[in-house]
C-alpha cells in the first residue's frame, strides 16, 4: 500500500489481485447480489486509490480494507437490499468470463455430478441461514467466519470490543447450528 | 451430549476454524469437557461446509479492468495537468488545492459536536440537519447527521453539506474552514464563519445571513465568503443582492461584485468580480430535470440537463460512473427525504465524453444531457419529488461547487 501511495499503479494492482476475492465474497454474503457486490468492490478500491495518498500504516491494510468496505456497505445498503434482485443468465457461474452460465445448464439438460450437486446444496443453505441472522451477528460472522480474519481485526473493523466479537460470533454460530442441524 | 461451556464457544470456533491444535490450557479442558469436544467436531463439519456458501465467486476480469483504466487515467490526467499560468489569487488558489486535491476526491468533514462524541454515519432529527453531499466521509466514518444547533463544522479537506431547515443552503467549506451553526431559535438562519473560506448557496426562501469575524454578509444567491488574517473579508456574489455591514457602515451591490472589508472600517464599495480570482469557481450550471413522454416503445426516462448559468462557456467535471457527481434528492411524502446517487446501472444513455483533460466544456448550444431510467433506482412503488444535485469536485481549474435543478413528480409503479 506504500507503494500504491507514492502513485504506483502495479502496487495498486497486487492489492487488487490479492484482496478482491475476500473483499468480492464479504460484500456477496452481506448483500446477496452478485453485480451489487462487484459494483461495491470496484467501488471500494477506487475510494482506497483515491485515499491512498492520505494513508497512514496504522493497521494492516486488509483492516483498512475491510473497514473501507464496511463504511461503504453502510452507505449502499438500504439501496441494494431494496433493489430486486436479478439473476443474470448469460453471465458466468463461476466468475469467470468464459465460464458456464445458467443458460449452458439449461440447453445441455445434463445433471450435475453428484457432488456438485450436494456442494451446491450445501451453499445454499448456508447462505440461507447466514441470512437469517440478525445484522450484527451476521456481520461479525461474515468477517470472522467467512473471511476467517482474527477477531482483533474484526473489533477493529467493526469498531467493538473484541469481547463483543466473540460473543457475537458464538451467537451466530449457535443459531447457524440450530438452522442447518447436524450436517451443514 | 453435554452442552459446551459457553465462554470458549468463539474459541472453540476458532480451532475448527483455523484447524489448529489447542494450546495446553485448552486441551487440558478439552481432555475433561465433554461438551466441548462434542461441540469442536460439530464446528469442524461447519467449519469445513463454509467454502460451499462462496464457491466459485471470484471478481469478474472486467472489474478490474475498469478499475485500472480509472486509476491509469488519473494518474495520466496528474501527469498531464498544466502549470498555473501566473500565481493564482488567493481565492482560487484556495480552491485549487494541488497534489492532495487532484489524488482525491474524498470529501471529509469533521463535526465537532458538544459533546465530543463522532457524530453518527446516519440518521437525521434534532432541530439542524446537516448531510454530506458527497460519498467520501463514509471512508473515514466521519459523516455529521443530526448535528445539535450551535454545533461547528469544521472542513479538514474541502467538503460541501447541506443544511436542513431553517438554512436550505448549500455550503462549500475549504480546507480548514470553520463554520458554526446559530442556537436555535434566536439564531434565526444566520451561520457563522470561524475561519477560512466557504461558499454559500441560499434556497430559494430568505437571504442568507452570514457572520464572519466582525463582519456580516448577506447574499441571495451564491456568495463566498473569505475571513482572513486580522479579521478581513473578502465576499463575491455570482448574482442577486450582496449587502455587507461592519462596524463603520454597510453597502450593498449586485452580483457579480466582489466586497472588501475590515473590522471597524466600512466596507469597500462593490467591485466587478475578476475572471481572474472568480470565474473559474462562482460560475455554475443550471439544471433542469425533465420527465418527458416517452418515445413509442421506449421506456420512460428521466432528463437531466446542464446549461451554463452565465452567458459564457464553463467547465464542468462530467458525470463518470464512479464519481456520484449528481445525486438525487428523492423525497416520499411519508418516508421523507433520502439520497439516491446516480450510479451506472441508473443511467441509461450516458452524457457526451469529456475533453482530454477530464472536463466537459458547457456552452449556451452545447448542454450536458443525463438519461435516467427511474426503473433503475431501486425506488419501492409509490409517488416521489426529486431533484437533481450537481456536485463537482476536479482538480486543474474545474468547476467546483454545488447546484439543485428543479422538482418533478415521479410516480414509480
Amino acid at each position: 500500500m506504500l507503494r500504491a501511495r507514492a502513485g504506483d499503479a502495479g502496487a495498486y494492482a497486487e492489492l487488487y489481485d490479492r484482496w478482491s476475492g475476500p473483499l468480492l465474497r464479504y460484500f456477496f454474503h452481506l448483500s446477496h447480489d452478485r453485480e451489487a457486490s462487484e459494483d461495491l468492490l470496484q467501488e471500494t478500491f477506487l475510494r482506497v486509490w483515491r485515499a491512498a495518498p492520505r494513508y497512514e500504516p496504522r493497521a494492516r491494510f486488509s483492516t483498512y480494507l475491510f473497514q473501507c468496505g464496511k463504511n461503504l456497505w453502510i452507505n449502499e445498503r438500504a439501496k441494494v437490499l431494496r433493489r430486486p434482485l436479478k439473476v443474470s443468465l448469460d453471465a458466468p457461474l463461476d466468475g469467470e468470463e468464459d465460464g458456464p452460465t445458467r443458460v449452458d445448464g439449461i440447453d445441455s439438460g445434463a445433471p450435475l455430478p453428484p457432488e456438485e450437486v450436494v456442494r451446491a446444496e450445501t451453499g445454499r443453505r448456508i447462505r440461507e441461514a447466514v441470512e437469517g441472522l440478525s445484522d450484527k451477528l451476521r456481520e461479525v460472522f461474515v468477517l470472522a467466519g467467512f473471511q476467517e480474519l482474527p477477531y482483533r481485526d474484526v473489533a477493529e473493523i467493526l469498531g467493538i470490543p473484541e469481547g463483543t466479537v466473540k460473543s457475537r460470533m458464538w451467537a451466530a454460530v449457535r443459531q447457524l447450528r440450530e438452522r442447518l442441524g447436524e450436517e451443514p | 451430549m453435554r452442552a459446551p461451556c459457553e465462554e470458549r464457544g468463539a474459541d472453540l470456533f476458532l480451532l475448527a476454524r483455523d484447524r489448529a491444535e489447542p494450546d495446553a490450557a485448552t486441551a487440558a479442558h478439552l481432555a475433561a469437557c465433554e461438551g466441548c469436544r462434542e461441540e469442536l467436531v460439530h464446528l469442524r463439519r461447519l467449519a469445513g461446509a463454509l467454502p460451499a456458501a462462496s464457491r466459485g465467486l471470484r471478481p469478474r476480469p472486467s472489474t478490474k479492468t475498469d478499475l485500472m483504466k480509472e486509476v491509469e487515467a488519473a494518474l495520466a490526467a496528474e501527469e498531464a495537468a498544466p502549470p498555473p499560468r501566473r500565481a493564482p489569487s488567493p481565492l482560487l488558489s484556495f480552491w485549487v488545492p494541488a497534489g492532495a486535491l487532484a489524488a482525491s476526491l474524498l470529501v471529509t468533514v469533521w463535526a465537532l459536536q458538544r459533546n465530543g462524541t463522532p457524530p453518527a454515519v446516519s440518521g437525521a432529527g434534532g432541530d439542524v440537519t446537516v448531510r454530506t453531499i458527497f460519498g467520501g466521509p463514509a471512508l473515514e466514518g466521519l459523516l455529521p447527521s443530526g448535528l445539535p444547533a450551535g454545533a461547528e463544522l469544521a472542513a479538514r479537506e474541502v467538503a460541501s453539506v447541506h443544511l436542513g431547515p431553517p438554512f436550505d443552503a448549500e455550503v462549500v467549506l475549504g480546507k480548514d474552514a470553520r463554520l458554526s451553526l446559530p442556537p436555535r431559535p434566536e439564531g434565526g438562519r444566520s451561520l457563522r464563519l470561524l475561519r477560512g473560506t466557504a461558499w454559500f448557496s441560499p434556497g430559494p426562501g430568505a437571504p442568507l445571513a452570514v457572520r464572519a469575524g466582525e463582519v456580516d454578509v448577506r447574499g441571495s444567491s451564491p456568495f463566498t465568503v473569505e475571513l482572513r488574517g486580522g479579521g478581513v473579508v473578502t465576499a463575491i456574489a455570482e448574482s442577486g443582492t450582496l449587502a455587507v455591514a461592519s462596524g463603520g457602515g454597510s453597502v450593498e451591490g449586485r452580483g457579480p461584485c466582489r466586497v472588501e472589508a475590515e473590522p471597524g472600517g466600512r466596507p469597500g464599495e462593490p467591485v466587478p468580480a475578476e475572471p481572474s480570482d472568480a470565474s473559474a469557481w462562482f460560475a455554475y450550471p443550471d439544471l433542469l430535470l425533465e420527465l418527458p413522454a416517452p418515445a413509442p416503445g421506449r421506456a420512460r426516462e428521466m432528463v437531466l440537463t446542464l446549461r451554463p448559468s452565465v452567458p459564457r462557456e464553463i467547465r464542468i467535471a462530467p458525470w463518470d460512473r464512479f464519481d456520484t457527481l449528481f445525486t438525487l434528492r428523492v423525497t416520499h411524502p411519508e418516508k421523507g427525504l433520502s439520497d439516491v446517487p446516480l450510479r451506472g446501472r441508473a443511467v441509461s444513455r450516458p452524457a457526451p465524453v469529456p475533453a482530454g483533460d477530464g472536463t466537459f466544456a458547457l456552452g449556451a448550444d452545447r448542454p450536458y444531457r443525463l438519461h435516467v431510467d427511474p426503473a433503475a433506482l431501486g425506488l419501492a412503488p409509490g409517488r416521489y419529488r426529486v431533484e437533481a444535485v450537481y456536485a463537482a469536485h476536479r482538480s486543474g481549474g474545474t468547476w467546483r461547487g454545488t447546484r439543485a435543478s428543479n422538482t418533478v413528480e415521479l410516480v414509480v409503479e
